[in-house]
């Protein structure tokens, strides 16, 4: 048979698919992907921690998810409407599919040992799924599928119902998750807050969110979300504008006040965010705007770091001992410097090629500072330790906080200075350039000049975080240069949005707070990243806060 | 001007020295040669044309001299100044500028970004000027401003400022290819086809416009064009570029009624003299015979 043929028949048989056999496929993918979940440890983690207080865990939520997603897939109809039996039945078995596929699982790992490859299927996993049921019993097997098609139908009728409200029950739900996510923050902020003598009544429980809470978050948030979009489509533009503005000024609020009114630990992942951020924004200049990938940008932080180090160290390798206030500016400047010299060699490389050059430049940097024949000068793999922290007034910057406040501080005249570049002459000339160099180069931009700038002010800012993290810190070692972060901030202004200050932000939370605030994702941390970048590029390829809609509207105000 | 002169290079001075000089000019691509033994003479203030059918090599001459690519050999003199061998943003910074036979925008920027990117070479504010928002800085800013508009206007498309340049029509594509290139003020504006795909009535307009970038800015132009209505009606002296090489220049006049000329190129195509939407065969037969 022709290849041809062989196509074609296959193109026939794929057609000619029932769609009970569609719904048993997509039954089966949810379930795998839960089994997936479960065998790489995912679900005995995320079990921990409860979202409503001994009703849900996020892994049970997760789960349930995989079991909604399956249904609302299954229910949809490519034909028509949505009749109330496709609805009911195929949501249904797409869900009992997804949950048999894990009662199989919880059988397979009940009469044979899987621990010797999967670490992950453990007695903790059999347990956890379970539910409470004794472990073994009939009950513990037979209610996970019961339950995946009750979850399907619910999906199925997620996708018959009016859009309108589908977006207020999501809303709702995601009340929900935020608040039982993140309850450690916001009991922070409770307990900050003076003692209304309100009813005897507490929204979080020692896990989570009480049941009561959590039920009247679910209304609220869909009510909340029902009555914005009634008044969205009758306000005019002009008044949206201005209740945006109030939005943001509430936000700038809220960061400002952030590490008074909760507790040490988030201010210092708060700072982490802002440190991300001043190497995002170092990196928009380069990527975001000139359009050149750098994959050792890590290289730059590290010069800002070790200078910082050098000079404030009151260890044995230290060259001066100086305040943080007179190191930060050389630290700036010699990652400056280290950025243009990082730029000389890679100007003519283009495209791909670009990736591969600055990546290798990025380890040079971190092989030397490890290698032995500067050790005696910057310590080797021991790193530099001992690093003053930096004194304002003669008050030491010693608290989470405090650091929080000098990289917000920092970002904040970062974010100026981009902003300015940005709707400068230069800032155009490297949006042209990104765009098509040569005619740019056609309308008088040197593209030599130019690319040597971004190189350089983006390794400027890129040193600025370096210096702080030093401070903070206390100490540096080689290993914290890794081309992991390279990658991080990379990840950050994609996510976020190519080019966008406000990207750079969104990215930042997104991959680097809330990593960091639900700690149970830790080590899968790679791993959502992974799923966020590719969901991203199917989803939203131009980011979550994306460039365009800002030029366009400054070019019409 | 050169110290010694090309040994070809007539003796006799003209009148009016020519603001763009060109002499034997000649490109190779590998073996390939594009075009060769190559001058022209665009007096200043004058509207140039250069015809020829497909692979004449037209295109390859407006980058040579924009030095989009390097010439294999020859000079190249605007204004009595050498811009051969420089590299493109100097040749750019002489006064030279250009739009391309397929639109070259930025296409994620808007009208209005494109043609601030076009006066780059006008403007002086520093980056530190830019970082601290100097006077001189905010006033230069807000002229840019203001000359985009303008310029926008002069091509006939002020409502377009805040549209993406990718999401325009077509033809509004090439008038703000004609803005950006004209935002810089330039002494030469080189248009390579820019009549390509316009129907009878944009044409005019398009003869109009090129009118007035002469009349009301001073600005030489020089274009390639295929479409003979619009060659005829701006262009005071025509060259034809046949097979690499000029073939003959001359007035509109002498052009149409030039023997070789209608063998070469008007004969075949005289149907498009007439409707623009001509048969492209006798450009293919040129165009292997050239490779
Ligand atoms: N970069 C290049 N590399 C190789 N060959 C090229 C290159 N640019 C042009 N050529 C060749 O040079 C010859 C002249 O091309 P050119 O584009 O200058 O013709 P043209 O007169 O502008 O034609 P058209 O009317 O189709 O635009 C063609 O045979 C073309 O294939
Ligand atoms: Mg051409």
């Amino acid at each position: 048979m022709s290849f041809n043929a062989v196509t074609s028949s296959f193109k026939v048989t794929r057609r000619r698919k029932t769609p009970l056999a569609e719904t048993l496929q997509v039954g089966a993918l949810a379930g795998f992907a839960a089994i997936g979940f479960a065998l790489i440890g995912a679900y005995v983690a995320m079990d921990k921690r409860h979202v409503v207080e001994d009703t849900l865990t996020l892994s049970q939520i997760a789960f349930a998810l995989m079991a909604i997603a399956a249904g609302y897939v299954a229910g949809r109809d490519r034909q028509g409407r949505p009749s109330g039996t496709r609805v009911v039945v195929h949501g249904a078995v797409a869900g009992l599919t997804a949950g048999l596929c894990v009662s199989a699982l919880v059988l397979l790992m009940g009469s044979v040992s899987l621990r010797a490859t999967l670490v992950a299927a453990s007695p903790m996993l059999i347990k956890a799924l379970s539910l409470g049921a004794p472990i073994g019993s009939l009950q513990a097997l037979v209610q996970l599928p019961a339950l995946g098609a009750l979850l399907g139908v619910i999906g199925g009728l997620f996708a018959a119902m009016p859009s309108r409200y589908r977006r207020a029950l999501t809303y709702g739900f995601a009340f929900v998750l935020i608040a039982g996510l993140f309850r450690d923050v916001f009991v922070s902020v409770l307990d900050n807050l003076p003692d209304l003598n309100g009813p005897d009544w507490e929204v979080f429980g020692p896990g989570g969110l009480n049941r009561g809470s959590a039920l009247l978050l679910l209304v609220g948030g869909a009510l909340f979300c029902l009555v914005r979009d009634r008044w969205n489509a009758q306000i005019d533009p002009a008044r949206r504008a201005r209740s945006s503005k109030a939005g943001l000024a509430l936000l700038l609020v809220g960061v400002l006040v952030l590490p008074l009114v909760t507790n040490d630990f988030v201010a210092q992942v708060a700072m982490l965010v802002a440190l991300y951020m001043l190497m995002g924004m170092g990196l928009n200049i380069e990527l975001g705007l000139a359009g050149l990938v750098d994959l050792g940008f890590v290289a730059f932080f590290a010069v800002g770091a070790y200078t910082v180090a050098l000079m404030c160290s009151s260890g044995p390798l230290a060259v001066a001992d100086v305040s943080f206030w007179v190191a930060l500016p050389v630290a700036v400047v010699l990652a400056a410097g280290a950025g243009m010299l990082f730029g000389l060699p890679v100007l003519r490389v283009r495209g791909d090629y670009l990736a591969m050059a600055t990546l290798g430049l990025g380890e040079i940097i971190r092989v030397l500072v490890l290698s032995d024949a500067l050790a005696p000068y910057l310590g080797g793999s021991q790193g530099i330790i001992e690093i003053d922290h930096p004194r304002i007034f003669g008050v030491s910057l010693q608290s989470p906080a405090a650091l929080y406040y000098l990289a917000l501080a920092l970002a904040g005249v970062v974010a100026f200075i981009s902003w300015r570049l940005q709707h400068a002459r230069i800032g155009r000339a490297w949006l042209a350039m990104r765009e098509d160099e040569d005619v740019a180069q056609a309308l008088g931009i040197d593209p030599v000049a130019s690319k040597l700038l971004a190189y350089t002010i983006g390794a400027a800012f890129a040193g600025a975080a370096g210096a702080v993290f030093a401070a903070l810190v206390g100490s540096v070692y080689p290993h914290s240069f890794q081309l992991l972060v390279s990658i991080n901030v990379l990840a950050i202004l994609v996510i976020g949005g190519l080019g966008s200050l406000p990207g750079v932000l969104v990215g930042a939370i997104v991959l680097i707070g809330l990593p960091e605030l639900l700690r149970e994702f830790g080590e899968f941390r790679y791993l959502f990243y992974g799923i966020a970048l590719v969901a991203m590029m199917h989803v939203r390829a131009e980011g979550l806060w994306p460039a365009t809609t800002q030029t366009q509207e400054n070019a019409r105000a | 001007m050169p110290d010694v002169l090309p040994p070809n290079l007539p003796l006799a001075i003209p009148p009016r020295a020519p603001l763009l000089d060109v002499h034997g000019l000649k490109k190779a691509f590998g073996g390939m040669i594009a075009i060769q033994n190559v001058d022209l003479r665009i007096a200043e203030g004058s509207v140039h044309a250069i015809i020829g059918p497909n692979g004449a090599g037209k295109t390859t001459a407006f980058n040579c001299i924009t030095a989009f690519v390097q010439p294999t050999a020859g000079t190249i003199y605007l204004g009595g100044e050498r811009i051969d061998g420089l590299p493109a943003h100097v040749v750019a910074r002489h006064g030279v500028a250009r739009t391309y036979q397929n639109v070259r925008l930025f296409p994620n920027m808007t009208a209005l970004e494109n043609v601030l990117v076009g006066q780059h070479r006008r403007l002086h504010a520093t980056f530190w000027e830019a970082i601290l928002g100097s006077g001189r800085f905010r006033r230069e800013e807000a002229e840019a401003r203001a000359r985009a508009h303008h310029y926008l206007a002069f091509v006939g498309i002020p409502q377009r400022a805040g549209d993406l340049a990718r999401h325009m029509p077509y033809g509004d594509q090439r008038r703000l290819e004609i803005a950006r290139a004209l935002v810089a003020g330039p002494r030469i504006l080189m248009l390579d086809e820019p009549a390509a795909g316009m129907n009878p009535a944009e044409g005019r307009a398009l003869v109009e416009l090129i009118e007035r970038i002469r009349t009301e800015l001073g600005v030489t132009v020089v274009l390639i064009e295929h479409h003979m209505r619009v060659v005829m009606a701006v262009a005071e002296r025509i060259t034809v570029f046949n097979r690499g090489a000029i073939l003959t220049e001359g007035t509109p006049g002498e052009i149409q009624a030039d023997e070789r000329v209608i063998e070469a190129y008007l004969g075949r195509r005289s149907g498009q003299i007439a409707a623009p939407a001509a048969s492209p065969e006798p450009q293919r037969q040129m165009e292997a015979r050239i490779a």
